[in-house]
């Protein structure tokens, strides 16, 4: 019992830290509004959840699913792979920036080289 | 004007022949020397081509739209798309022109499969090359084309302000027949020969070029 309420302790001082930070970033703009208000919510919902374990059940129960384990699995599976996804996307949107910053250089070099 | 686009990697022992020999079927040879540790550009230059250099590697897609750039910008008539190890015959090029011009055709694609020229190794003929034509080109590209992942070809103006190649790494093999098929353009193919020094692209490389063609059309 005393384990499970340090761990409670424990998670809700990440939590706080973590939408602090959330909130530290969406200050210098590196983070927008509904990325701050996503990260909000997530990390409330989970402090939520920590403190109040049961509250996955009646949520998982809605979703036809058992017990709020289960719940919290699937969704944070879905939600990692979605994000795995996204990040891909956005490191080949980057390495084609990177390809065209490459090839202007060149030609710009062999257009300089010429005048 | 007759350009030939040179992709080149540390190709430092074959890019100096393969140019010379080029000079005397294309009227500029351009070479994409892409982030080449070794002495690719000075070799290239030595030979008389015009080197674009890279300062990072990019992979040979990203190489070949440099090349494109340049004769864009050149107002090039034509652009053969030729590899840096001398695998191919530059006696291949002259018929493979006059052929794309007697076709009318917007581009040309070499293929090892339509001759008994080519030594290729039988698990490439055999295994790689029906699982590359059937699961991943005809799906992606729409074309049916004998050996889409052939360097050799030759792409008109017209086909040239078409297509803009945006796959960096090996993907652009099935890229430039997908967008061949989705920019209207005529094709033809044509026998040219490969000579194998080293064996290619592993059979691994496919699934990143699956990979890469899945992502890039999530790209804008």
């Amino acid at each position: 019992m005393k384990t499970i309420i340090l761990f409670q302790l424990f998670f809700i001082l990440f939590a706080l830290f973590a939408i602090v930070s959330v909130h530290k970033r969406k200050k210098d703009q590196s983070l927008g509004t509904k990325g701050a208000f996503f990260w909000t919510c997530f990390w409330l919902c989970s402090a939520l959840f920590v403190i109040w374990p049961e509250s996955t059940s009646i949520v998982a129960e809605k979703f036809g699913l058992g017990r709020g384990a289960d719940l919290i699995l699937y969704s944070s599976v879905a939600i990692i792979f979605f994000m795995l996804f996204r990040m891909h996307i956005k490191i080949e949107a980057l390495n084609r920036t990177i390809t065209k910053v490459t090839r202007d250089t060149a030609l710009q070099k062999e257009s300089q080289k010429k005048v | 004007m007759f350009f030939a686009v040179v992709p080149a990697h540390n190709e430092e022992k074959r890019i100096g022949s393969v140019v010379r020999s080029l000079f005397n079927h294309v009227d500029k040879v351009v070479v994409v020397n892409d982030g080449s540790k070794d002495n690719t550009a000075i070799v290239a230059k030595e030979a008389g081509a015009t080197v674009l250099s890279h300062v990072v590697n990019r992979g040979q897609g990203a190489a070949l739209e440099t090349g494109h750039a340049f004769a864009r910008q050149h107002d090039a008539d034509y652009v053969l798309h030729f590899d840096g190890d001398g695998q191919f015959d530059v006696c291949d090029i002259a018929p493979a022109l006059a052929h794309l011009k007697k076709q009318k055709a917007d581009i040309l694609f070499g293929s090892r499969y339509l001759d008994n020229r080519s030594k290729i190794p039988w698990f490439k003929r055999c295994v790689v090359r029906p699982i590359a034509k059937y699961i991943v080109d005809r799906p992606f590209t729409g074309l049916s084309l004998s050996d889409s992942h052939n360097g050799f070809r030759i792409l008109t103006k017209h086909a040239l302000s078409c297509i803009h190649i945006t796959q960096d790494g090996m993907a652009h093999a099935s890229e430039i027949p997908y967008l061949t098929k989705t920019c209207g353009l005529s094709y033809v193919e044509f026998p040219v020969k490969v000579v194998y020094y080293e064996y290619g692209q592993s059979s691994l490389a496919g699934f990143k070029i699956i990979k890469d063609l899945f992502v890039g059309r999530f790209i804008r």
